[in-house]
């Protein structure tokens, strides 16, 4: 299987000496094309670290990281961030949506500040999908927090991104909703082809992943054997 | 896809997403752009007003700038017209007569007048001649476009047009021909007519005799033209030059000095301004940007969002600014313009002040913009909630204190030193600059200087030019042959000023020479006479014994011999060092008062003296052939002349009842004779009416007689033929002075406390918002937020007060050496310091710095969230 993330001895720490944290100890993982993988773990076990790295939002204090086969390190600056727009898709658990553009424009931003036009049919695809039809003009304040959960999901997917990294994506939703969003993840997954890394403290999420990653005090295993 | 199309396509997304970012942050926006206005209003205004005033008042003193010049005039003799013209200096030294106005029915005023002039010498004015010829009959003459204008536009070659001439001596109405029309001299702002030569000739008498002397454009600068007038001849007095065509053009260096250092000044505080906008912009907005950087905008992209939000706030500022920098100019221009004395100013709003405008608000723009460009785009995507000092994290471990609100203050001034700083800056300074204003608004002692206006009459009628060196306090001579008023003039004032108590000052003046005892007498007198020595770049009498006394010239004093004319009532009331004014004596019309030179009697002549004053004088004295010399230095011309003897009466000083002579006493000079009115039919020069003073009994008569002498002064021409001074003018006059000052300080002082307010709410919102998290934190360990909001009010508070002390203190300290220091030679200005504005400015300093954080400001919560 392709692999479309792969950490190598990935190690990240804050701080110095007596007061230094090991937020990743070591970590190495491959996640491969059309996995859905969750990361479970305590507060503070290195989820979200684990998640930023991957997303070239963190810098490992050692270690490498692929993402589509192309390493991390070696970019910088608005080369990282154009890799990271064409090839990673985030959704947050606080949705951040530009409060000041539409559904639409939300949704198609990040194609658009790259210079390509979105493909109308993925568009179309993605947006009916995701039950977001006639709701395109609407501003996110006047959304609730599924259907902007939605709109970050779609934006995500739109962009065609190598691998969507997602937060906590029901934290801040109800039962209803987190079923919803589980439901548009793992149809992301199965229908469109995605590759989902999701962090969830929730157990009860994970039935539905291929994966299970369990972060520990910094260290990475899998449930059901090694990472 | 191509890449000019991909280009294309973000740069629509950025466009979009700009507009709505700016229409999100509308408020700030429009602060900003209301900053830009402010900068470019101030600089229009600034441009404006002072370049305008100083044009205005340098063509009004009629000031030699010799760097542009290509020429320029002096008043002068035919003596020195040689001299000049010997002197290697000019390549042409040709006359312009001067001779008196001129006025027709539809035209009157000191603007018309008239000359006599070859035409090329005309030429060389402005005056080219555009139709017809030059006058050559009595009754030709030419006229400049003004003239036409003037008379109501239909005056053409050929035309008649009955033209009245007055000089000093004559007046002649003429039934003149218009044999030609020349350009306008538009910087002199005369309506100029030209008269043949065969009717200067004519004897009509009481003229001016000017040169003008054309030199190399820019050749000599005004240093160096009044070295060359006072190098060539010994009657040289003072350099009377009049406007020189260029004149005005340039404003000083001091003027400019003036307008770049307000200028810059209002630059910075708008740019100041600009920036702490753009600044708590990227401190609230981190976030926000934080969020664009996930979604994949470049650092490139998120400054060009910023610079697109700086152009359209400049793009709406700048006209803006325009619009209120020229309301804002024709508001100020009066005020500053009175400032200087003049009337009627318009500001003159050229092009390149908008162009001005336009580039310093751009550069307040972008420069308020770039760092916190900088720091937006540099936000990086994770941690975008967090803006604490260029990201860096403390490497020190923090020490544990015991926590105070006054030591968390404390601690927290030090870790922000340098915001701290500035803020604290800007406090002291406003507050110098606000104590400094107050204590010279609050010394201006209108009073004490009104004091000096004791001895002068209630009203007081004169021209402009005599009434001005009232308040310039000057000693010296005035041209009185230029200052005389309108014939009848006093029976036209007595018409209307009944029940005051009226002295008409008469007076006319001859040339003396001094020799031997007599001369070195002269010089001790007037040497020894420190007011007058002190005036001596404008006292003749002065200029004479110095040159005297340090053998410059020769073995004579040329002087001036000023007499007055005065009725027996008015006399009996000065006061007498020497002999009696016996009535019959007086009146017999065979004795003369000498005056005593200065206040211990001192004088020339002593009771009983007989002196030999000429009974005939030439009409022009200034002819070349009268002022020949022999080897002795003597002018036998003049030594010639018949005389008749006097017998000095008395020797008496210059004042009478609590007036002094005015005119005279306004300027400190003396005047040597005082004859009785019947003599002035005989006297070889007749004399003229050049001040009308008048006192009042009682104030209703003062009320009621007042406005009837103004108007009867607009009717002869209004302030170019005679103006008035009463002491409520005078006092008005120093009174606005006064709200002019305090208008200034306190507009520079409100300028810098708009900085003081800008820099402190940049280091107020920018400080809340890197602390967000530690405030959470001390909130969420049991910290109240009433007592968290307290503590940074006492931040605040430490820092306002810590810097308004100092700059009171200071502020006293140098507005008293500064007051102390004028005081000697403006009496009217008295220490007296006030206390209370600095006070109350303090206060509403801590009033401002307790104003943020209020109860609605976000300080965060115990439950600040992270991305």
């Amino acid at each position: 299987m392709e692999s479309v993330v792969k950490l190598t001895g990935v190690c990240r720490c804050y701080g110095e000496g007596e007061n230094a944290v090991h937020a990743l100890s070591d970590v190495s993982v491959e996640i491969n094309r059309g996995e859905f993988v969750a990361v479970v773990g305590a507060s503070g076990s290195g989820k979200s670290t684990l998640l930023n790295v991957c997303g070239g939002l963190d810098v490992p204090t050692s270690g490498e990281v692929c993402v589509g086969g192309r390493k991390l390190a070696g970019l910088k600056g608005d080369e990282l961030t154009e890799f990271r727009r064409k090839h990673i898709g985030f959704v947050f658990q606080n949705y951040n949506l530009i409060p000041v553009m539409t559904v639409k424009e939300n949704i198609v931003l990040p194609v658009q500040i790259g210079g390509k036009l979105e493909d109308r049919e993925l568009y179309n695809r993605v947006v009916n999908a995701l039950g977001l039809t006639g709701l395109e003009n609407r501003l996110p304040s006047e959304l609730s927090g599924g259907q902007q959960q939605r709109v970050a999901v779609a934006r995500a997917l739109v962009s065609s991104p190598s691998i969507i990294l997602a937060d906590e994506p029901t934290g801040n939703l109800d039962s209803a909703a987190t079923k919803d969003v589980m439901g548009l993840l793992l149809r992301a997954v199965r229908e469109f082809g995605q590759t989902v890394v999701m962090i969830t403290h929730n157990e009860l999420l994970t039935a539905e992943c291929d994966r299970i990653l369990v972060m520990e005090d910094g260290k990475l295993t899998e449930r059901g054997g090694a990472a | 896809m191509k890449k000019s199309e991909e280009r294309k396509v973000s740069n629509r997304a950025l466009k979009i997403l700009s507009a709505r970012l700016y229409r999100a942050d509308r408020r700030r926006n429009l602060t900003a752009a209301a900053a830009v206005a402010m900068s470019a209003m101030l600089v229009i205004v600034v441009l404006s007003t002072i370049l305008t005033v100083s044009e205005l008042v340098k063509r009004q003193k009629q000031m030699l700038l010799g760097t542009q010049a290509e020429g320029v005039y002096f008043h002068v003799n035919g003596h020195l017209h040689d001299l000049l013209k010997g002197s290697g200096y000019f390549d042409d030294v040709r006359f312009v007569i001067q001779l008196g106005t001129w006025k027709t029915d539809a035209s009157a005023g000191n603007a018309n007048v008239f000359y006599y002039a070859e035409e090329e010498t005309a030429e060389w004015n402005f005056n080219q001649l555009e139709e017809g010829s030059w006058p050559v009959e009595m009754d030709e003459i030419v006229v400049d476009r003004s003239f036409v204008e003037e008379n109501g536009g239909s005056i053409r070659v050929g035309s008649r047009i009955p033209v009245t001439f007055t000089t000093i001596s004559s007046e002649e109405k003429v039934d003149s021909v218009v044999t030609g029309i020349c350009g306008t001299n538009d910087v002199l702002g005369e309506n100029r007519i030209y008269i043949s030569e065969n009717y200067a000739r004519s004897g009509i008498g009481g003229y001016s005799m000017n040169v003008y002397c054309r030199f190399e454009p820019g050749k000599y600068t005004d240093e160096k033209l009044e070295e060359i007038l006072r190098n060539s001849d010994d009657i040289v007095s003072q350099v009377n030059a009049v406007a020189n065509p260029n004149a005005g053009n340039r404003p000083g260096a001091g003027t400019l000095a003036l307008v770049a250092g307000l200028s810059i000044l209002a630059s910075a505080c708008a740019g100041l301004m600009v920036y702490t906008i753009y600044y708590i912009s990227a401190v609230k907005n981190a976030a926000r940007y934080g969020q664009l950087k996930l979604l994949g905008v470049t650092e490139g992209q998120m400054k060009k969002i910023v610079l697109r939000h700086a152009m359209r706030q400049y793009v709406t500022g700048l006209p803006a600014g325009c619009i209120l920098g020229v309301l804002f100019a024709y508001v100020l221009m009066p005020v500053a313009a009175s400032f200087e004395g003049l009337k009627d100013a318009v500001p003159d709003l050229r092009l390149s002040y908008f162009l001005c405008a336009a580039a310093v608000s751009l550069a307040v723009v972008l420069l308020g913009a770039k760092k916190p460009m900088r720091i937006l785009a540099k936000v990086p995507p994770a941690h975008a909630a967090v803006l604490a000092d260029g990201f860096k994290r403390k490497k020190k471990p923090a020490k544990s204190v015991r926590f105070t609100a006054g030591s968390f203050a404390r601690k927290n001034i030090r870790r922000r030193a340098k915001k701290t700083a500035l803020v604290a800056a800007s406090v002291a300074v406003v507050m110098v600059v606000f104590v400094c204003t107050m204590n010279a608004v609050n010394s201006l002692n209108v009073d004490a200087l009104m004091q000096n206006f004791n001895h002068f009459a209630d009203i007081e009628v004169a021209t402009d030019d005599l009434l001005r060196l009232v308040v310039d306090s000057r000693a010296g001579l005035p041209e009185l042959s230029t200052n005389m008023l309108p014939e009848g003039l006093e029976d036209r004032l007595a018409e209307v000023s009944g029940g005051m108590d009226t002295a008409c000052h008469y007076g006319c003046s001859m040339v003396s020479f001094l020799y031997g005892e007599e001369a070195d007498k002269f010089s001790n007198i007037v040497l020894g006479d420190s007011y007058r020595k002190d005036a001596e770049a404008d006292d003749f009498g002065v200029n004479r014994a110095l040159e005297y006394q340090n053998g410059e010239k020769s073995s004579v004093i040329m002087t001036q011999y000023e007499y007055r004319f005065y009725g027996y009532e008015q006399v009996e009331g000065f006061e007498v060092y020497e002999g009696s004014i016996d009535r019959g004596k007086f009146e017999s019309g065979n004795y003369v008062l000498a005056v005593a030179q200065d206040k211990e009697g001192e004088s020339l002549y002593h009771a009983g003296d007989v002196v030999s004053l000429y009974s005939e004088y030439p009409e022009d004295e200034s002819e070349k052939q009268y002022w020949e010399q022999d080897k002795n230095g003597h002018y036998p011309y003049f030594d010639s002349l018949p005389r008749k003897d006097y017998e000095v009466l008395a020797v008496v000083g210059d004042s009478y009842r609590r007036q002094m002579c005015s005119g005279d006493a306004h300027m400190g000079a003396a005047f040597e004779f005082v004859f009785p009115m019947q003599a002035m039919e005989d006297m070889p020069q007749k004399p003229g009416l050049f001040m009308v003073a008048m006192d009042a009994m009682d104030v209703a008569t003062l009320e009621r007689v007042e406005p009837l002498v103004a108007e009867l002064l607009k009717k002869e021409g209004g302030e170019d033929v005679a103006s008035y001074r009463s002491r409520s003018v005078y006092k008005k006059q120093l009174e606005q002075f006064g709200m002019t000052l305090a208008l200034i300080g306190n507009g520079l002082a409100f300028l810098l406390g708009t900085m003081f307010i800008v820099s402190f709410l940049n280091s107020s919102v920018s400080c809340i918002a890197e602390r967000k998290e530690e405030f959470a934190t001390l909130q969420a360990i049991g910290m109240t937020r009433r007592r968290l909001v307290a503590v940074l009010w006492m931040e605040n508070l430490y820092t306002v007060l810590a810097a308004a002390l100092p700059g009171y203190i200071i502020g006293q300290i140098v507005s008293f050496a500064a007051i102390h220091a004028l005081s000697g030679r403006m009496n009217y200005l008295v220490w007296k310091p006030s206390f209370l504005p600095g006070i109350l400015l303090a206060a509403v300093m801590c009033a401002i710095a307790m104003a943020y954080p209020n109860r609605w400001t976000d300080i965060g919560t115990c439950h600040t969230s992270k991305m």
